[in-house]
């Protein structure tokens, strides 16, 4: 994963130069930059990365006009860098093709974690395997292998389960997994949440009343506890 | 002369009109109900009837008073006494050049009006006519033919609406006046009132005072550019800042993270990196509170569940690494999780983020914070309490009362409690909400915020 290629478009030469450190002290081998949305039109021409990370101002053509070009010829995964403004007013709802967004200023953990999470659903490669105190889980095939034995997961619950991988280690809230197991309308949905979780946990815990994978974070909602996660 | 002298000119000077007329219908009224009194008690001084009393008849003889010598006398006046065949059979001091005999148009005539030019009161007496006759252009003689029940009664019907016109006359003026004086002013109130409110002002630039309607307007278009101008430098300062904070950010967070630095190097970094999202969000709150208040920021309506709001807010404080001095906690009321509310998700995000950072920024021991979320038919309750220091009674007094909250610091120094509640403050409102600060007990801040509420499902 480390070692695809991420272009970075900034006009700023220290953010740029910043950037590639914090890329580079992470793991990263691959990183190219442009300093206008004009340069890297020609580095894009040349040889496509794996994903584009955007500034969203920039003098001459801009980081929309940028992705517009993008978006033309290729689905590549872009991750705009913006101001707090221009993320509310002009990015609502992606409609310009933009995978994610990160608003300017940033931590160096926000950026990477960003990027990993876009890369993983990008590029996602061989079978993906997450490790948890019990048992583990194969996501290519939706089964959970505990032992000897082996169960798969039913739709509604590996989409919980999938949401709660996704963000493994982070606490997901009740409302954002009813939308992911039931759809946009997740009100009073809390009950069928708390079976399929219930499920969930008969077949990844080896105590099920007493998890420790699947945790209930109080009031909140639930984080998933992870070995690690296998390519 | 400007526009407003022009106009109170006008205006005193039309005042004076209406008085004057005022007075002069009154005068005309005056003159006649005067001369018609006069008419009424002519020779006042010389009651006719008293001074025919005073001659007397016997045996053919006819002779006055010592008393009616006096009194013709004294009014340089004259008598005589006609027969009925209009033959002078007694006079006392009648001029000589006056006839001794009249014909029955000349008596009838005289009566009326005048005895070559001598103006005379005749009474009917025992011996004929009495006539008295006064100095000439003494008493002036109007033709009255009124029975009298009727007269008094028309005269008195004229006085009453003669009055009843003139008030009339003036309240309808006056009335007039002011409407043409409030119909002029009002607007410019208006306009004053909205330029006070800070909302746009666009007064018609017509009428008595279009020189000060046009002067309002550029006023009010002054201050919102003014206004625009500010709201853009912020917007400006805070885009032209991103990079820089950046850069700092990130090396900080680098240095921070970087275990072959020395230990101590690491924390410098970590003390840099906090300054710098602290700093991160102080920018990032005046351009919002600046956009707010100029109303730049479109509000996007969307329903919301507050729950659902209190635990996104709370598990992302919880997944950014809170330190563990602080605790989080969200307690829900029976049936609260099923109330919505509408409003801006990303305002109404940043507005709990910053009251649960107000409290983590202020109890640098740590503290425990909590939101309740509870609901009734008609308003979403949000309270978010922490059991920290709390803040000072005068403190906690401004910023319940005043529509912006004091914006740095307070007189002695206290610790900045103040742009991020300030922006609480301005998404309250934007949400047509109502929000309280007090004090907990034992010790602690409890913010207490009421939104209404959409519907319930």
């Amino acid at each position: 994963m480390k070692d695809k290629p991420i272009l970075v478009v900034d006009d700023e030469l220290d953010l740029l130069t910043m950037i590639r450190s914090i890329f580079e002290h992470a793991g990263y081998t691959q990183i190219i930059t442009a300093s206008s949305g004009e340069a890297a039109l020609q580095l894009l021409a040349q040889k496509m990365p794996a994903m584009v990370i955007l500034d969203v101002m920039m003098p001459g053509m801009d980081g929309f006009e940028l992705l517009k070009e993008i978006r033309a010829v290729s689905k590549i995964p872009v991750l705009m860098l913006t101001a707090k403004g221009e993320a509310e007013d002009k990015f609502n709802g992606f409609e310009l093709g933009a995978d994610d967004y990160l608003i300017k200023p940033f931590l160096p953990k926000e950026l990477i974690l960003r990027v990993q999470a876009i890369l993983k659903r990008a590029y996602p490669d061989g079978s993906r395997v997450v490790e948890l105190a019990a048992s583990s889980v194969n996501l290519d095939k939706a089964e959970v292998r505990r032992g000897d034995t082996i169960v798969a997961l039913t739709a509604k619950e590996y989409a919980v389960f999938l949401k709660l991988s996704e963000n493994a280690g982070r606490v997901v809230t009740i409302g954002a997994l009813c939308q992911t197991a039931c759809g946009e309308i997740w009100q009073g949905y809390e009950t069928t949440l708390m079976t399929h979780i219930r499920h969930l946990r008969e077949k990844i815990e080896a105590n099920p009343s007493k998890p420790v994978s699947l945790v209930t974070v109080k009031g909140l909602g639930y984080k998933l506890i992870v070995k690690e996660i296998k390519k | 002369m400007t526009a407003v002298q022009h106009f109170f000119r006008k205006y005193f000077r039309s005042t004076v009109e209406i008085l004057l007329l005022f007075f002069a219908v009154n005068v005309v009224l005056g003159c006649v109900i005067v001369v018609t009194a006069a008419n009424n008690s002519e020779d006042s001084h010389m009651p006719v009837k008293k001074l025919a009393g005073m001659v007397t008849e016997t045996g053919g003889k006819i002779t006055a008073t010592r008393e009616f010598n006096d009194n013709l006398i004294e009014n340089n006046a004259w008598a005589m006494l006609l027969n009925d065949s209009g033959i002078v059979v007694w006079s006392e001091r009648m001029p000589d050049n006056l006839p001794r005999s009249y014909t029955a148009t000349q008596i009838a005539q005289f009566s009326r009006w005048y005895l070559q030019d001598y103006p005379v009161s005749v009474w009917a007496h025992p011996a004929g006519l009495f006539v008295i006759g006064y100095p000439k252009d003494s008493v002036v003689k109007y033709s009255f033919s009124m029975t009298s029940a009727k007269a008094v009664t028309a005269e008195l019907a004229g006085w009453s609406i003669l009055f009843a016109a003139n008030v009339l006359l003036m309240l309808i003026l006056f009335w007039r006046n002011t409407y043409k004086v409030e119909k002029a002013v009002k607007p410019i109130l208006t306009g004053i009132g909205a330029i006070v409110q800070g909302e746009s002002v666009s007064l018609p630039e017509k009428g008595e005072l279009a020189e000060v309607n046009e002067e309002l307007n550029h006023a009010g278009a002054k201050l919102q550019k003014k206004d625009l101008a500010r709201t853009e430098w912020i917007n400006g300062i805070s885009h032209d800042i991103r990079t820089p904070l950046s850069i700092i950010l990130g090396y900080a967070g680098e240095i921070e993270d970087d275990n072959t630095l020395p230990s101590e190097t690491q924390t410098q970094a970590g003390m840099i990196r906090r300054q710098a999202e602290k700093l991160r969000r102080l920018v990032s709150d005046l351009n919002l509170a600046s956009r707010l208040e100029y109303s730049m920021q479109p509000a996007t309506k969307a329903l919301i569940s507050p729950v659902e709001l209190a635990r996104q807010v709370m598990s992302d404080f919880i997944n950014n690494g809170l330190d563990e001095r602080f605790h989080l906690d969200l307690r829900v009321d029976t049936g609260a999780e099923k109330v919505m509310i509408e409003g801006d998700n990303a305002l109404l995000t940043r507005m709990l983020e910053n009251l649960i950072q107000n409290s983590i920024g202020h109890n640098s021991d740590g503290c425990n914070i909590s939101i309740t979320v509870g609901a009734d038919e008609t308003a979403c309750a949000l309270k978010v309490e922490d059991t920290g220091s709390g803040m000072s009674g005068p403190l906690l007094k401004r910023l319940n009362q005043a529509e912006i909250p004091p914006s740095t610091q307070d007189g002695k120094g206290e610790a900045a409690h103040g742009m991020g509640l300030k922006l609480v403050k301005q998404i309250v409102k934007v949400h047509q909400g109502k929000i309280e600060f007090s004090n907990a007990e034992p010790h602690g801040l409890i913010v207490r915020i009421e939104l209404p509420v959409h519907n319930r499902l």
